[in-house]
């Protein structure tokens, strides 16, 4: 444990001696300060800090990762033995009178539920018991995946609470004693405990309110207008993410997008003044080179390596057509292996990339930009989804896994040699939007795109706005939730940029676009 | 280019780039619970509808 805590200390120091002054003009600021992982040291129920084998949820995010300490390898603290029996204790830090954190922290329930089936998924015969105060499964998809885990053999949602009563020192097992439906006391022993701890605002958030004036709530959580919760109490600062309230990642996606959207409104006059153009390089002419093909084979920390043999998948890239560079990468996205693979372009004078990893949904872009960094179109670049395709749907048949790598990668490498530099071409965009939906979020989404200059053509099915939200008279703090309605229909029918069609349905959508090339 | 349908009119709209903001429809749970045979057995739009008249 003391190697782990050291590894996460020096980390923080890292982020802290890269401190600097610098003054800034600005128009809008956007508060995103994060959380602070509740510490629950001051608990002594739980232990923490006496017990090594009692460790916090994002420790053993840490220990479970291809990055940390242990590189993957799920190893506990006391003995760095593999853990057999694993207890989850919930509601550390969340919805406790205690600690006087009585709201509930949002993610715990899920991130357990994904820390069960990962550590399933490195060890099937763990046995895990989450001890929980209700499970909140409540997110798109929630339910689904809490319903997988629960069918794991092996895994026990318990509702109880639980203490913890002392580590054994002979066999590092921490004794743990929980009631059952509500009066039965149990007690047992488990291999590694992990404590589900909540999310905290930061111990700067008060200091940071002060100097901004802006509103905190009684946890020191940032206060907000009830219909407008990127909002404070100050015009021109916007607040999203756990600093608004605890959330996952996908909400404090959505919020800070939508404090984004609140402060281009407001700078929307400033709008494309200081935008500076990324240069590239020049574009190499590849015409008359034979092809010269470089694989990039990633091991994704252990997503991918864990079950598809990369060396010897390298090793097999060597004997493919056009090869001149093949490679292993821990991780191809990283910052490092990037520009390592821009100067290995330029070096070897590659003109075709071919790179085996995870999806191009998500990491093309990455790629590309590396092929355009080293002066090679953008276009002279193949993908093989080898995470997807192979480690993760053949993560128990490592043969099969590495065998359709192999595959994956010759056809990639095949297609690339036989491809050409393409170039792109300008639509003229039609500078107006549809809204389908004339609700709070249909009306809102209008009007913000209204305020940065945009014409919207809003259209709704009923024969008034307001949508389903009309039937419901006020919030659980008794805001006017008819009253707000109201005056949002106001400000958009009075809106000279939106138009607005009742009683429409959406008939046909045609595509009429006029290409320009550039 | 969509083309709506207000009262039986059609309507081009020209526009660069689609919204959708659609919402929901509650859940009538016909066929169970007495819904729709007892009066007395509303949804929780309904009884907010009660509560805003």
């Amino acid at each position: 444990m003391s190697d782990l805590r050291t590894h996460l200390q020096e980390q923080g120091n890292q982020l802290q001696n890269a401190t600097k002054k610098t003054i800034v003009d600005v128009g809008s600021i956007i508060l995103a300060p994060g959380y602070d992982p509740f510490d629950p040291s001051s608990q002594t129920q739980y232990g923490y800090k006496r017990f090594s084998n009692v460790v916090t949820s994002l420790e053993f995010e840490r220990m479970i990762s291809a990055s940390g300490p242990s590189g993957g390898e799920l190893l506990r603290p006391s003995d760095g033995k593999v853990p057999r029996r694993i207890a989850w204790i919930q509601c550390v830090g969340s919805r406790d009178e205690q600690s006087n954190c009585t709201y509930c922290s949002a993610v715990c329930c899920m991130y357990a539920t994904k820390q069960v089936i990962l550590s399933k998924e490195h060890h099937p015969e763990i046995e895990a018991v989450i001890l929980h105060n209700d499970i909140r499964a409540y997110g798109k998809g929630f339910e689904r995946f809490y319903e997988r885990a629960k069918a794991m053999p092996g895994v026990r949602y318990v509702w109880s609470k639980a203490s913890i009563l002392e580590q054994r020192p002979e066999t590092g097992n921490v004794a743990l004693r929980y009631r059952i439906n509500g009066s039965v006391v149990k007690d047992e022993q488990f291999d590694l405990v992990v404590l589900s701890i909540g999310l905290s605002p930061t111990a700067d958030n008060r200091e940071l309110a002060q100097k901004l004036s802006i509103e905190l709530n009684q946890h020191g959580f940032c206060e907000n207008p009830a219909f407008s919760p990127m909002e404070t109490s100050r015009k021109g600062v916007f607040a999203c993410g756990v600093f608004h309230a605890p959330m996952d990642i996908p909400d404090t996606v959505t919020m800070a997008s939508g404090a984004a959207s609140l402060a281009s409104q407001l700078l929307s006059a400033q709008r494309g003044t200081m935008v500076e153009e990324k240069v590239y390089p020049e574009e190499r002419d590849i015409r008359g080179e034979p092809p010269r093909v470089g694989i990039f084979v990633c091991d994704c920390g252990t997503n991918i390596a864990r079950v598809v043999d990369v060396p010897e998948v390298v090793e097999y890239a060597r004997g493919l057509p056009g090869l001149v560079h093949s490679v292993e990468e821990t991780f191809a996205c990283s910052v490092d292996s990037v520009s390592h693979m821009v100067e290995t372009i330029k070096n070897e004078r590659l003109n075709r990339i071919v790179v085996a990893a995870c999806t191009p949904r998500t990491h093309e872009p990455v790629f590309q930009n590396a092929l355009c960094e080293a002066g090679l179109n953008p276009y002279l670049f193949e993908f093989a989804n080898i995470r997807e395709q192979c480690s993760l749907v053949h993560m128990t048949d490592k043969e099969t896994a590495t065998e359709k790598a192999k595959d994956l990668l010759r056809i990639a490498a095949a297609r690339a040699v036989l491809l050409e530099p393409l170039y792109r071409i300008s639509y003229k965009v039609v500078r107006s939007a549809l809204v389908i939906g004339g609700g709070i979020a249909g009306m809102k989404a209008a009007l913000s795109l209204s305020v940065q200059g945009v014409e919207v053509h809003l259209i709704e099915k009923n024969d008034a706005l307001g949508g389903l939200a009309r039937k419901i008279p006020e919030t659980l703090e008794g805001e006017d939730i008819k009253g707000f309605i109201e005056r949002l229909i106001q400000q958009v029918t009075e809106n000279d940029l939106i138009h607005v069609v009742t009683n429409a349905e959406l008939r046909s959508i045609a595509e009429d676009v006029e290409i320009s090339s550039w | 280019m969509v083309k709506t349908k207000p009262a039986g009119t059609l309507k081009e709209i020209s526009h660069g780039v689609i919204l959708v903001a659609t919402g929901a429809e509650e859940l009538k749970p016909w066929a169970a619970y007495l819904y729709g045979e007892d009066d007395r057995v509303k949804t929780l739009l309904e009884l907010d509808e009660l509560h805003c008249n």
